[in-house]
Order: C-alpha cells, then sequence, then structure tokens
C-alpha cells in the first residue's frame, strides 16, 4: 500500500527479533547465560554417550560432534517453532499490518544469537584440545550463517504459512526433524554409511550444509564444492518461501 | 475544497470456511460421498459498500453485531483483501483495531510502548522521541518498568490508548477503543481525540456501538447493515435513526 523506507522495515526486524529474545529468559534467574549453558550441558551429554559410552572411532570426537551438533540446533530449533509463529501470536496478524514474513525470519534471527553464543564454547573446546583456530573462520563463518539463514528462514516462512491453513504441520515438522537428526552425519561421521547408498544422503536438504559446517569448523577449511550444493538448496528454499508468501500471506488474518 | 481520502467502490468481502477434521468425521464422510472433499461454506460479510470520505472528515461507522463494520475497517487497515471492489487510500494509514494489540506480557511498559509504536508504522527513532510524552500521557510513571502482565486491564488499555494518541496520524482508524480506564481517563481520551477532529489535517474513522462517543466525536456516520450501507448522512440524523430501528426491533420481540 504505502511504501516505507528501509530504515522502517530494518527497525520492525529489528524490535520483532528483540521481543523473541527478551521474552525467551525473561522470567529466568541465570537469563542469558542460558545460551551459554544449554548447548554447553547438551554437547557434553551427547559427548558422554557416543564418545564415552559407545566409543565412536573418531578422532578429538567431543570437537567432531559439536561442529556439525550447534548449527544444526540452530536449523532445527528455528524449524520446530516455525509452524506456531502465527498462532502463538494471532493478534498482531488480525490487527496490525506488516508483511507477515517477518515473523517466521525474526525467529530464525533470534535462535542465530543463540548459535552466537554456542560458538565461542566450541572455540574454547578447541583450545582446551591444544588446537590451533584458523583465522579464515573470520570470513567463513558469516558466510555460512548467511546461507543458513537464507534456507532456515525461506523453509520457516514456507512452514509457518501453511500451518495456518493445515494445522498438522506442527506436529509434522518436530518429528521429521527428530528424524532427520538421526539420518544426517551430525553424532556419526559421513563414512559411516555405506558407500553403496550414500549419494542418498544428497536428498536431505541440510546434508550439505551440514557438512560444511564441520569442515569450517573443525578443519578451518571451506569446502567449496559442499557449499555450493547448500547455497543451492538455499535458493530453491528461498524460491519456494518467496512463492508462499505470494500466494498464503494475504489470508492468514482470516484464518486465524 | 474536498479531497478524498479513503476510496470505497463496490467492495465484498466472502470468508470462505473450509471443512476439516475439527469440524467431524461424519460431515466429512457425508461431503465426500458427494464427492467433494474441499466442501467450502461461504459467509458473504460485505456486499458491495461504495462510499467516499474526505481529508480532515471524522466518521463514524456504527451497525448492529455482525453486520460487517469491522470486517470493512480490517480492510482498510490492510490486515485482509477485499474479494473484489476497489479501496483506495490516499494518505498513510494508523489503524488502531484492539488498544495494544501486539502488547507481550512479559515486556515492561517501555518496551511494549516501542515495540508497538513501530508495528503501528513508526521508525524506532520517532518512538523514542515521543517516549516521554506517551508515558506522561499514560500516567503510569510508576509501572513503566514493570513487565505488564502485572498491569490491570484498565492500565493495560491506557497504555494503548497513550501510545495511539501521540501518534500523529494522518488517517486515523479505531474501532471501540473509547471504554478504557477511569471516567477522567476517558474525559481525557475524548479531548485528544477530539482535538485530532478540529485539526483540518486528520481522517479519523471510527467503529463504535456507544452512540454518545459518536454523536461527541463524529460529524457524518455511515449505518451499515446486512453488508451494506443503509445511510450515509450527518451524525444526529443517522443515529436517531439507527436508534429508532432498534427500539422498534426491541419491542417486536
Amino acid at each position: 500500500m504505502f511504501k516505507k523506507d528501509f530504515r522502517y522495515y530494518f527497525d520492525l526486524y529489528y524490535v520483532l527479533a528483540q521481543k523473541e529474545f527478551k521474552v525467551k529468559y525473561k522470567a529466568s534467574i541465570i537469563g542469558y547465560f542460558w545460551s551459554v549453558i544449554s548447548p554447553l550441558i547438551q554437547g557434553l551429554v551427547f559427548f558422554l554417550a557416543f564418545g564415552i559410552f559407545m566409543r565412536f572411532p573418531q578422532k578429538n570426537y567431543l570437537l567432531f560432534l559439536l561442529s556439525a551438533l550447534y548449527p544444526w540446533q540452530w536449523i532445527s530449533n528455528s524449524l520446530s517453532h516455525a509452524p506456531k509463529v502465527f498462532l502463538s501470536n494471532p493478534a498482531l496478524v488480525k490487527k496490525i499490518y506488516f508483511p507477515r514474513f517477518f515473523m517466521p525470519t525474526t525467529n530464525v534471527f533470534q535462535e542465530m544469537i543463540h548459535l552466537l553464543f554456542a560458538l565461542p564454547v566450541y572455540f574454547l573446546f578447541v583450545l582446551l584440545y591444544g588446537l590451533p583456530l584458523s583465522p579464515a573462520l573470520i570470513v567463513y563463518i558469516p558466510l555460512m550463517l548467511l546461507v543458513t539463514y537464507i534456507t532456515v528462514a525461506s523453509l520457516s516462512v514456507v512452514f509457518a504459512y501453511v500451518n495456518v491453513y493445515v494445522r498438522d504441520l506442527e506436529n509434522i515438522i518436530p518429528l521429521g526433524l527428530q528424524m532427520l537428526f538421526f539420518l544426517t552425519p551430525v553424532i556419526y561421521p559421513v563414512t559411516a554409511v555405506p558407500e553403496k547408498i550414500r549419494l542418498i544422503l544428497y536428498c536431505n536438504p541440510f546434508f550439505s550444509l551440514i557438512m560444511t559446517w564441520r569442515s569450517v569448523l573443525l578443519e578451518g577449511i571451506m569446502p567449496w564444492d559442499s557449499l555450493g550444493i547448500a547455497l543451492l538448496v538455499a535458493l530453491i528454499s528461498f524460491a519456494f518461501g518467496a512463492y508462499t508468501h505470494k500466494h498464503l500471506s494475504w489470508k492468514l488474518a482470516e484464518l486465524l | 475544497m474536498s479531497t478524498p481520502d479513503i476510496i470505497l467502490r463496490d467492495l465484498h468481502k466472502q470468508y470462505s470456511l473450509h471443512i476439516t477434521m475439527g469440524h467431524g468425521y461424519k460431515l466429512i464422510l457425508t461431503n465426500l460421498m458427494r464427492g467433494k472433499f474441499f466442501q467450502k461454506r461461504i459467509h458473504h460479510v460485505l456486499r458491495g459498500i461504495s462510499f467516499t470520505i474526505n481529508r480532515g472528515e471524522s466518521v463514524g461507522i456504527i451497525g448492529r453485531n455482525g453486520a460487517g463494520k469491522s470486517t470493512m475497517l480490517g480492510l482498510m487497515a490492510n490486515v485482509m483483501q477485499p474479494t473484489s471492489g476497489e479501496l483506495r487510500l490516499m494518505r498513510p494509514v494508523f489503524a488502531m483495531l484492539e488498544l495494544g494489540s501486539g502488547f507481550h506480557p512479559d515486556l515492561t511498559g517501555r518496551e511494549n510502548i516501542i515495540m508497538n509504536g513501530v508495528l503501528l508504522g513508526l521508525h524506532k527513532r520517532e518512538v523514542l522521541q515521543k517516549q516521554a510524552d506517551i508515558i506522561a500521557y499514560s500516567e503510569l510513571e510508576e509501572f513503566i518498568d514493570q513487565p505488564i502482565r502485572t498491569y490491570s486491564s484498565g492500565m493495560l488499555a491506557r497504555l494503548g490508548f497513550s501510545i495511539l494518541v501521540q501518534l500523529d496520524p494522518q488517517i486515523f482508524l479505531l474501532d471501540e477503543v473509547f471504554a478504557v480506564g477511569d471516567t477522567h481517563f476517558q474525559a481525557k481520551c475524548r479531548r485528544s481525540i477530539k482535538a485530532l477532529k478540529e485539526s483540518s489535517d486528520t481522517t479519523i474513522v471510527l467503529v463504535s456501538h456507544d452512540m454518545a462517543s459518536v454523536r461527541e466525536l463524529c460529524s457524518r456516520c455511515i449505518w451499515i447493515e446486512d453488508g451494506l450501507v443503509k445511510m450515509d448522512a450527518d451524525t444526529e440524523g443517522v443515529v436517531a435513526a439507527f436508534e429508532l430501528a432498534g427500539e422498534n426491533e426491541g419491542d417486536n420481540q
């Protein structure tokens, strides 16, 4: 209707993301520290279960695990919440006009901040293992954040919109993510998958993304071929997101 | 010289209700047997509304429950899209379809002012500039840094209304936002809206069931019934006719 300037949309994005983040820990005593403590504890439990009890024959298993687990948690937390963003804030949709895709995408951004808290925990472990940190990470990590954000934000838009029409999605998505977690080489290496069926892994939209993250965080190397596939997935997701926004956003207020 | 601000031409709005499992398996099965999986029930709310509101006018929208008043305002606020017809808004719109919609109970009054202001269309910088005025107007200084879940409903409404009057709007859409706070605060609200009304640049559209507010604040009034404009004239005439119709109906029952 009326074109608002870029600055306004920046402010809108900022307040919505800030709201999600503030609300998350509002009534808790240690507040933002949870963003550091929960990935730390989760990482240690996984390490205990798979590194010590099951003894995966993997060098530096803790780092190996966390380098994929932390990015995965960002993806997974964002997407499992995505179907509920509109349904948990009906007043925002029914009573106020602003571009609807801000709600799912700011949620992804808010979840990204938790990854930004978790990364220093990871680096701490790298230093404790006495391993070097590659200076190239300064470039690679923002690049990975961007590619992952595009993928996850676009899919979040799709899930959020579709769930308003077909509310079964909010039950399907968390289930699907749980299955995908075990089908993605996060807790085990790619080599654990039989060579004959390894190509099937590419059917998993997050496979290349997670492999790229692991390579970047663990070795400080950017596997450009794998990044290329991740980027392709990001662009396809973006196309889906844009299509969904174009066709489904106008009716949201009526259906809530 | 009158410049049109809001133009509605033959505006229609239909809601279609899809039938899902939530409506019961029996209904779905009977529909399947009739060969229609996505059976729709269509609810025709607005059936061709046309009028023009000029710059500086203050217009009351009245009508019974379910007549389509709020749907119409929702369309003007761009929250919904019309099924057919034309709707043109010539200047930016501030729509307050509900006081404090988008408030979050866990955020403080101050944080909610900023969020609500930005959601309503202001830059964050502008909200920050007006923040002191908003807080002063609300008379909630003591509680402003408390989470608003601790507020009473009257206090919440006061906060919402204080943001609204500080907005400095061009086209202003209001849906039943007057019955807020105690009499002292209500009088203050009326004074503020009246001041806006006096300004020749502000256009106000007000949906209300409270005929006293409509009489006081609007010079023109549109009566909506069954999705059509039943009467569109000066407030006194329309409100009198509407009240007469209401009484007659009451007598018949």
